[in-house]
C-alpha cells in the first residue's frame, strides 16, 4: 500500500509540474496559429488560446508512464486508461479542428471505450448502495460505452463560464480517488492523481479570467477518463452522484432542446451579458435550461459568483458521494 | 449561497430519491421471477428485471427533470415580479 500511495504523490506531481509548464507555450502556438476562441461573457469578446486542454493530456500520460515503471502489476489497467484518454482527446482534437456532427460526437466516444472492454479491465459485479454486489454478467458490458460517452459528453457541455469546467471536474476526480483510496482500490487512486495534478495546473491558468480554453480535445478526453476511473475503480454509484451537477447540466439542455444540437446551433442563447458585465437568465421559453440558466433564475449575477455557486454545487454532490461510499461499506 | 439553496435541496432530493429507487430494485424488481423453466425462464426474468430496472431509472431522470424545470419557472418569475 506504501507503493501505491508513493506513486500516486509521484503521478500528482508529475502532472502538475508538466501541465504547469507546458501550458503557457502551448497557449502561445495556439495563439500564433490562430486557434483562439471568443469568450462570449466579457463585454470586450478577448480572443483566448484554445485546444490547451492537450497539456492536460500529455501531463496525464507523463505520470502514467512513471507509474507503469513503478507499479508493473497495474499495467493493464492503466494502458487500458490511457488509450481511453488519449483515443477520446484525438477526437476532441478532430472536432476542434474540423467539426463533428452532434450526433456522431457521442458515438465516436462511446467507441473510445473498447479499450477497456477488449483489456477487460471492468468488473462485471458492481457494488452499489442498500443492494451490495450485484451480478450483471451480460449487461455490464453493454454499458460500459454509455459509461465513457455519458461523462465524456456531459463534461464536454459543461464548459459555459471560466475555469467551471477544470474547477468542477477537479473536484469530482478528488471525490473518486478519496473514494477509491476509502474502497482500497490503488490502481484507481494512482491513476486519480494523476488527473488530478493535471486538472489542477490546468484550472491555474483555465480560472476566471480564462487566459486559455481546453477545447474539445481537452473536456471530452477528461469526462472519459472521469468515466474510465468510475468502470476501472468499480464506482459506478460513486460517479453518479459525484456527477449529479453534469449529468443535470447535460440532460436539461437536452430534453430541453429536444434532442443532440451544437451550442452554435441553438439560436435562443439561455444568458445574456448586461452592459454592466453580469449575467443574467433568458426569459424565452425555447432557451435551452442550463445548469448556468438555473443559477441565474434569482436575477444577474457577476459571472465569478456564477463560477463560485458551480463549485459549491459539486462539492456538495461530493459529499452525497461520499455517503454513497459509506453506504457502500455497510452494504 | 442563500441564492441557491433550493438547487442544493433538488440535488438532495433526487439523491434520497435515488436510493429510494435502489431499495425498490432490492425489494420489489430483484424477487421477480418469470414462471418458465429452463434458459427461457431464465433470459425473461433477467430480461423484465433490467426492463424495470431501467424504467425505474427513466422515472428519476424524468421526475428531476420536472421538478427542477417547475421551480426553475416559479422562481424566475418571482423574482421578475419584485424587480
Amino acid at each position: 500500500m506504501f507503493t501505491e500511495f508513493l506513486t500516486s504523490v509521484i503521478a500528482f506531481l508529475v502532472s502538475a509540474l508538466i501541465t504547469l509548464f507546458l501550458t503557457p507555450h502551448v497557449a502561445d502556438k495556439m495563439k500564433k496559429r490562430g486557434i483562439v476562441g471568443v469568450d462570449v461573457h466579457k463585454q470586450h469578446r478577448p480572443k483566448v488560446p484554445e485546444m490547451c486542454g492537450i497539456c492536460i493530456l500529455v501531463g496525464l500520460a507523463a505520470s502514467i508512464m512513471v507509474s507503469l515503471t513503478i507499479l508493473l502489476n497495474y499495467a493493464v489497467d492503466f494502458l487500458a486508461f490511457l488509450s481511453v484518454v488519449l483515443l477520446s482527446g484525438l477526437i476532441g482534437a478532430v472536432d476542434d479542428l474540423k467539426r463533428l456532427g452532434p450526433r456522431i460526437k457521442p458515438l465516436l466516444t462511446a467507441f473510445a471505450s473498447l479499450p477497456i472492454l477488449l483489456m477487460a479491465t471492468y468488473d462485471a459485479r458492481p457494488v452499489l448502495p442498500l443492494i451490495g454486489r450485484t451480478r450483471l454478467t451480460i449487461i455490464y458490458p453493454l454499458l460500459i460505452p454509455f459509461a465513457i460517452a455519458v461523462p465524456s459528453n456531459a463534461v464536454n457541455m459543461m464548459d459555459p463560464l471560466n475555469g467551471v469546467m477544470s474547477g468542477t471536474c477537479s473536484i469530482v476526480v478528488f471525490v473518486l480517488t478519496i473514494s477509491a483510496a476509502i474502497l482500497g482500490h490503488w490502481n484507481t487512486v494512482v491513476l486519480g492523481a494523476g488527473l488530478l495534478g493535471s486538472l489542477l495546473a490546468f484550472y491555474y491558468y483555465n480560472r476566471f479570467p480564462s487566459a486559455v480554453f481546453p477545447g474539445n480535445v481537452g473536456t471530452l478526453a477528461i469526462g472519459a477518463a472521469i468515466g474510465a476511473l468510475v468502470v476501472i475503480g468499480h464506482l459506478e454509484a460513486v460517479g453518479v452522484v459525484a456527477m449529479m451537477p453534469h449529468i443535470m447540466n447535460g440532460f436539461y439542455f437536452l430534453t430541453s432542446v429536444g434532442g443532440l444540437y451544437e451550442r452554435r446551433q441553438i439560436s435562443s442563447r439561455p444568458i445574456r451579458v448586461l452592459s454592466d458585465g453580469r449575467l443574467i437568465a433568458s426569459s424565452s421559453v425555447s432557451s435551452p435550461l442550463t445548469l448556468t440558466r438555473t443559477i441565474l433564475a434569482v436575477g444577474s449575477m457577476k459571472e465569478e459568483e456564477v463560477i463560485r455557486y458551480f463549485f459549491l454545487l459539486t462539492a456538495f454532490s461530493g459529499f452525497l458521494a461520499f455517503l454513497t461510499v459509506f453506504m457502500m461499506m455497510m452494504t | 449561497m442563500k441564492k441557491i439553496v433550493w438547487l442544493f435541496g433538488v440535488l438532495l432530493f433526487v439523491w434520497l430519491i435515488m436510493l429510494l429507487e435502489l431499495w425498490l430494485i432490492l425489494q420489489v424488481i430483484l424477487p421477480i421471477t418469470i414462471a418458465a423453466g429452463g434458459f427461457f425462464g431464465t433470459l425473461l426474468t433477467g430480461v423484465v428485471r433490467v426492463g424495470a430496472s431501467v424504467a425505474s431509472a427513466i422515472l428519476w431522470l424524468w421526475l428531476w427533470r420536472s421538478i427542477e424545470h417547475a421551480l426553475f419557472w416559479k422562481i424566475f418569475k418571482a423574482h421578475k415580479k419584485k424587480v
